[in-house]
């Protein structure tokens, strides 16, 4: 943050990670702070569109997606691409590991499940064959409370490889072997219902859900399709792309488990950091 | 041994032997392993064999995909893209690619029986490239045809980066009288970062990335050990060490006897070629980089490997 130049610098505190006023002390004086009570995307976002993005229009912009919860980078790009962005930055910080590697604990309380604002398709009544592709990560609680809520959807997973980390494909398995009831009977890799997509990369992401689509669609027209970011978020970012170049006004949404926490820290260092230039 | 603990990691492992591991090891070939140990350590010996890093086929295939387009292909796209203001037409940037795939070479490391040499069909066949721009290592200090642009070497893995850094020093200077105006990219599977950055400090490549880096958190014994991290179940890194030393000096002695070579160069080598410290293994071979009590495969001492090394010939 300190060595990027902006004219603007601005922080969000969400209410979902319960910062107390002595951990942002020392970010008072620094930078300019937006704090939210609402855990709802459109109560944050579309007063700071009208206020900070809109009359800024022809100005870059950055967007560090390390730390905001995924559906709020879905509904950013969402309103970034309904109000006619040209361009934008997106930057993400790799860990170095998770905390307590597959064991890490990322959301508590999960509330309930629903579209993200914008993000909701008009669906079809026919249901017979709906999807339901979910990004996978180490969460998998929010991934059970996904599968539970779309029990009838053929369920896909994308699994981040390569890695962020060599150890995390491996651990990642783990974990979505321990969410195998609700996905499917057995985890098989190689089958057609995984799709490796790059942990790191929004674009190859994007592509690769784009062309299992597209092949789904030829064997069989899918008739409802749900996608839920629940891996990296730089997998997020891919979705999200796909997303708003390829399934708005189609029977597509994206769906999100809602929690009312997470955890502040999940990982720990930083081993790279990555710049993501968005043309919309 | 810890029943809670044993159990779990018994579970632990058939997990990822029903997944990544491609069905490599069952409970009968962990105990095989293991029963090369002492009872007493067999517990830490197990959990050890919980973090290793295995890359199966499906993996390798990915990997190779993301050098060709990540590395390569994407590569020479933005910066075409960049040299024309940001270019969207298709067909030009499409061109501008055949272009330069046409002005390229790949190349394996090591010699055409080594792994990265099988690595390369493997490459070429997935990324569906033509098999002229493919030529074996030792044919280039005899190569001197047309207008290439791009010579690009292929390896598994870069440890130490020595062997890439000096097996390669006499077909690079050729490249350099030959070619002076091409690119020389140095392309790994896994690297550590320490051989990824003796490479870079030794200009020897103009790009050098590899899919997965390994920084020192990787080195199973280091003081910043992702292993034994927030590790809950009391095994002690110490303790682990000594008896991965003890038994990995005696198997690594045996290969140098075996080279004719005094035993005393064995040490370095104790818990993987030079000191790498490693617990990892791919589908098509376990690297020397990774401790030898995993993959020590020779005649000379009577050893289980769980993961053995297919290469005899030191």
């Amino acid at each position: 943050m300190d060595n990027i130049e902006a004219d603007e610098k601005h922080i969000f505190i969400l209410p979902e990670y319960n910062f107390g006023c002595a951990e942002l002390a020392g970010l008072e004086n620094k930078y300019n702070l937006f704090k939210f009570l609402t855990f709802d995307e459109s109560e944050i976002f579309l007063p700071y569109f009208k206020d900070y993005i809109i009359p800024n229009i022809d100005k870059k912009i950055a967007f560090d997606i390390t730390g905001f919860l995924r559906h709020h980078i879905v509904y950013f790009i969402r309103l970034c691409k309904q109000i006619g962005i040209n361009k934008v930055d997106f930057l993400y910080s790799e860990p170095i590991a998770y905390k307590n590697k597959e064991n890490t604990k990322f959301s508590k309380d999960f509330q309930y499940v629903r579209e993200i604002m914008g993000c909701g398709g008009s669906h079809s009544v026919d249901v017979s064959n709906d999807y339901l592709i979910i990004g996978s990560g180490y969460d998998y609680n929010m991934v059970l409370n996904i599968a539970k809520e779309k029990k009838k959807t053929k369920k896909v997973q994308i699994l981040g490889f390569p890695s962020l980390q060599a150890d995390m494909f491996q651990q990642n398995v783990l974990k979505a072997y321990q969410a195998e009831e609700e996905i499917y009977p057995k985890i098989e890799l190689d089958s057609k219902d995984v799709i490796l997509a790059p942990a790191n990369d929004p674009f190859v992401t994007a592509s690769l859900l784009s062309k299992f689509v597209k092949k789904a669609n030829e064997v069989s027209p899918i008739t409802n399709l749900y996608l839920c970011p629940l891996s990296t978020k730089s997998q997020t970012l891919g979705m999200a792309l796909y997303y708003i170049f390829e399934c708005i006004d189609r029977s597509v949404s994206i769906i999100f488990p809602f929690c009312s926490g997470y955890e502040k820290e999940t990982s720990e260092g930083i081993s790279r950091f990555w710049l993501y230039t968005v043309e919309f | 041994m810890a029943e809670e603990n044993i159990d779990k990691y018994y579970y632990k492992l058939k997990i990822f032997s029903e997944t990544v591991w491609e069905h490599k090891i069952s409970k009968n070939k962990i105990d095989i392993w293991l029963s090369n140990f002492k009872e007493e350590e067999r517990e830490n010996l197990l959990f050890l064999l919980t973090q290793f890093i295995y890359f199966s086929k499906l993996q390798i295939d990915n990997m190779l995909i993301s050098i060709y387009r990540d590395f390569y292909k994407y590569v020479i796209v933005e910066n075409y893209r960049l040299s024309n203001n940001n270019t969207t037409d298709i067909v030009s940037i499409k061109n501008h690619f055949k272009e330069s795939e046409r002005k390229s070479r790949f190349i394996p490391i090591g010699n055409p029986s080594e792994s990265s040499s099988s690595l390369l069909g493997e490459f070429r066949k997935i990324n569906n490239i033509r098999k002229d721009l493919f030529i074996e290592r030792s044919e280039l200090l005899n190569f001197t045809l047309g207008d290439i642009e791009h010579f690009i070497f292929i390896d598994d893995i870069c440890g130490s980066g020595h062997q890439a850094y000096h097996e390669n020093q006499a077909y690079i200077s050729h490249i350099r009288t030959k070619f002076p105006n091409s690119k020389i990219h140095y392309y790994s599977l896994v690297g550590l970062e320490e051989g990824l950055e003796f490479l870079n400090g030794n200009n020897q490549y103009d790009f050098l990335e590899s899919v997965l880096r390994l920084d020192k958190t990787y080195k199973c014994f280091s003081s910043e050990s992702r292993i034994f991290k927030n590790n809950e179940d009391n095994i002690k890194q110490d303790d682990l060490k000594q008896i991965c030393e003890s038994y990995g000096l005696q198997l690594y002695e045996s290969i140098v006897i075996r080279q004719g070579g005094n035993p005393y160069y064995a040490a370095p080598h104790k818990l993987g070629y030079n000191d790498s410290q490693l617990l990892i293994g791919f589908h098509h071979n376990t690297p020397d980089n990774t401790l030898p009590i995993i993959w020590y495969n020779e005649d000379m001492i009577t050893w289980n490997p769980i993961f053995p090394r297919a290469n005899k010939v030191y």
